[in-house]
């Protein structure tokens, strides 16, 4: 699976969101060390401040600094898309290869089955239902995120194992007379994994604006943590006089996205070794 | 086929029939064949595409998908054992190691994730519990013996990277690694242009004759089962409609069907206002009727052949058919 990248134009894509992904972690893990105020202090006597030497991106309604809470929140929102991911990959994925490859027994029809169900919920609902039942927090909108994501991944490790199943090299690597299981992990997993990780990237995008969606709706990383999404909270009311406190985080995300959907997108052509 | 004489033979199948049990009715794919194979020797199966060549070289080696698909009954004696009546893990021995079998579309038999190195030395590592390191080495020699050039970077590469004729030899290379009795080839050359077709059935040629291997070689192309067989069987719905030398097949078929399957070769010393195609279509396999199944597209077909069908007549020294002409 492993393919020369070439140093091009080709790959400029990739190159590109590697940059944004790279700057972007670089600022989550040390950045707060070098932003000088608290974001969590409240400092009434600067509220509301433009940009400036002093406040960088200004200050919000408390008076915090909007740099050093945009700082320390982006760690909020990228754990909590990555490890939902992470859980979400692994669980549904293990779920749907199960079900691909035991296709015809009644266990692979009711995952399927539950899992088309999960799928037809938009993922917020989840979220929304989640924290109605467990309360808002770091770990309860990391669950919802997961359990949100799961069917996906459930869905796409199946339909690749079901494909893959009969094609001509399973067949042949049969007639070699290998045992099941040696069958399963040698030829079928390696399969399997390629299209799982593609998405599995481009999705953590997904996950990441979703967390700044229930974080603005209150339900994820409570106040006053300053995730990106209660950020945007704390400075929608203010859009008309300061536009732009709440534009940042949004910049944020997209930047955070963007970098995640090109990495994955040039992903999808080099793991594919089909791409000549 | 005199009992005592055959059961000596490397390969003998008995009387196979393997059904597939479909929404629509049952499919008899292979329905009553027998024929064998002796040591050394080469045996081809000629027919079209249904006739049920593929299914019986599945069969030999218990690959038939067993939802929906089932060995109905048969025995198949390899080296003096019964096959069908081998556990599972027994087969597994045989398969890949005293058995092998090479496809048809050699780009898409191999794992397009895996290296060549790592497809070759698997066979190797499953029979002959060689290290992984040796297994390399051993399938860089495999590589060289198919006629790659500079096995030792080939054998890094994937099937992606390499020609339709590359991936057949590698095949090749993987279903002789471990020197097996029989090499089953369905179709080997029929994804490959014509020089290479020449020089893959050189190479198996070559590869067999020195060491003795049995090859039963599946086409529906004559030219190449004249190539490289002995004897020969003409498969057509399932059933064994000519049994002979490649020679009598050749030059005295004796069933109509055979003879329009020569006469349909077009050749380049004729001029044809049209090609000599068979009238008809084969039937399906779902709706057979009693009575031989190429009376109703056959030229010489009598009314004893709509109502009964044949069984397998001697005609002489090893030369079987299936038709009431001959009677």
């Amino acid at each position: 699976m492993r393919r020369v990248v070439r140093f091009d134009k080709t790959n400029m894509p990739l190159w590109i969101g590697m940059v944004m992904l790279i700057t972007l972690i670089l600022v989550t893990s040390l950045g707060p060390h070098f932003v000088t105020y608290d974001p969590l202090k409240v400092n009434m006597g600067e509220r509301l401040e433009p940009v400036s030497e002093k406040h960088l991106l200004g200050t919000d309604q408390y008076g915090r600094d909007i740099l050093s809470r945009m700082v320390h929140g982006a760690k909020y929102s990228l754990i909590v898309g990555v490890v939902s991911i992470g859980i979400s990959t692994l669980l549904g994925s293990s779920f749907g290869i199960v079900a691909g490859y035991y296709s015809n027994t009644k266990f692979a029809g009711l995952i399927v089955w539950i899992a088309d169900i999960a799928m037809a919920f938009p993922t917020i609902i989840i979220g929304v239902i989640i924290a109605m039942l467990f309360g808002p927090g770091l770990e309860n909108t990391i669950m919802a995120i997961a359990v949100g994501f799961s069917p996906r991944f459930l869905r796409l490790a199946r339909g690749v194992m079901l494909s893959i199943k009969e094609e001509n090299y399973v067949v042949a690597a049969r007639s070699l007379g290998m045992t099941d299981l040696r069958l399963f992990w040698a030829h079928l997993i390696p399969n399997v994994v390629s299209p799982i990780i593609i998405m599995a990237t481009i999705w953590t995008s997904d996950a990441i604006s979703l967390e700044v969606a229930l974080s603005f709706l209150g339900l994820g990383v409570p106040p006053p943590t300053p995730s990106w999404g209660t950020i945007l909270q704390d400075n929608l009311q203010f859009i008309t006089i300061r536009p732009f406190s709440v534009i940042w985080p949004c910049i944020a995300v997209a930047w955070a996205i963007q970098s995640l959907n090109l990495i994955g997108d040039r992903f999808r052509d080099i793991l594919d070794p089909k791409m000549r | 086929m005199e009992a005592e004489k055959v059961d000596r033979r490397l390969l003998c199948v008995k009387d196979l029939r393997t059904y597939f049990y479909t929404e629509l009715g049952i499919v008899r794919a292979v329905d009553g064949i027998s024929f064998s194979v002796g040591y050394g020797d080469t045996l081809g199966i000629l027919g079209e595409s249904g006739s049920g060549k593929s299914v019986t070289a599945l069969s030999i080696l218990r690959l038939i998908a067993s939802p929906p698909g089932r060995i109905e009954s048969g025995e198949i004696f390899f080296e003096g054992q019964n096959v069908m009546s081998l556990p599972i893990a027994q087969m597994k021995k045989i398969r890949g190691n005293r058995i092998s079998m090479i496809f048809q579309e050699p780009i898409i038999s191999l794992n397009p994730v895996l290296k060549t190195g790592e497809q070759v030395s698997e066979a190797i590592r499953l029979h002959q519990g060689l290290s992984r390191r040796r297994a390399w080495e051993a399938s860089i020699e495999m590589l060289r013996m198919v006629g790659i050039p500079s096995p030792e970077k080939r054998v890094n590469d994937y099937p992606h990277q390499m020609s339709g004729g590359m991936c057949q030899r590698i095949m090749i290379a993987i279903a002789i690694s471990c020197q097996p009795g029989l090499i089953i080839a369905d179709e080997p050359t029929t994804a490959l242009d014509v020089t290479i077709q020449a020089q893959i059935l050189d190479l198996l040629q070559k590869l067999t004759r020195d060491t003795g291997t049995s090859i039963l070689l599946i086409s529906h192309n004559i030219g190449v089962l004249a190539e490289m067989v002995q004897e020969a069987i003409v498969m057509y719905c399932g059933k064994i409609m000519e049994y002979g030398t490649i020679e009598d097949i050749l030059e005295h078929p004796c069933h109509p069907y055979t003879e329009d399957l020569l006469r349909s070769v077009p050749r380049l010393d004729q001029q044809l206002p049209r090609l000599n195609a068979i009238p008809g279509v084969v039937p399906s396999l779902l709706d057979l009727r009693e009575g031989c199944r190429f009376s109703d597209r056959c030229k010489k077909s009598l009314e004893k052949c709509i109502r009964e069908e044949p069984p397998l007549i001697e005609l002489g020294s090893n030369h079987y058919t299936r038709c009431w002409l001959h009677e």
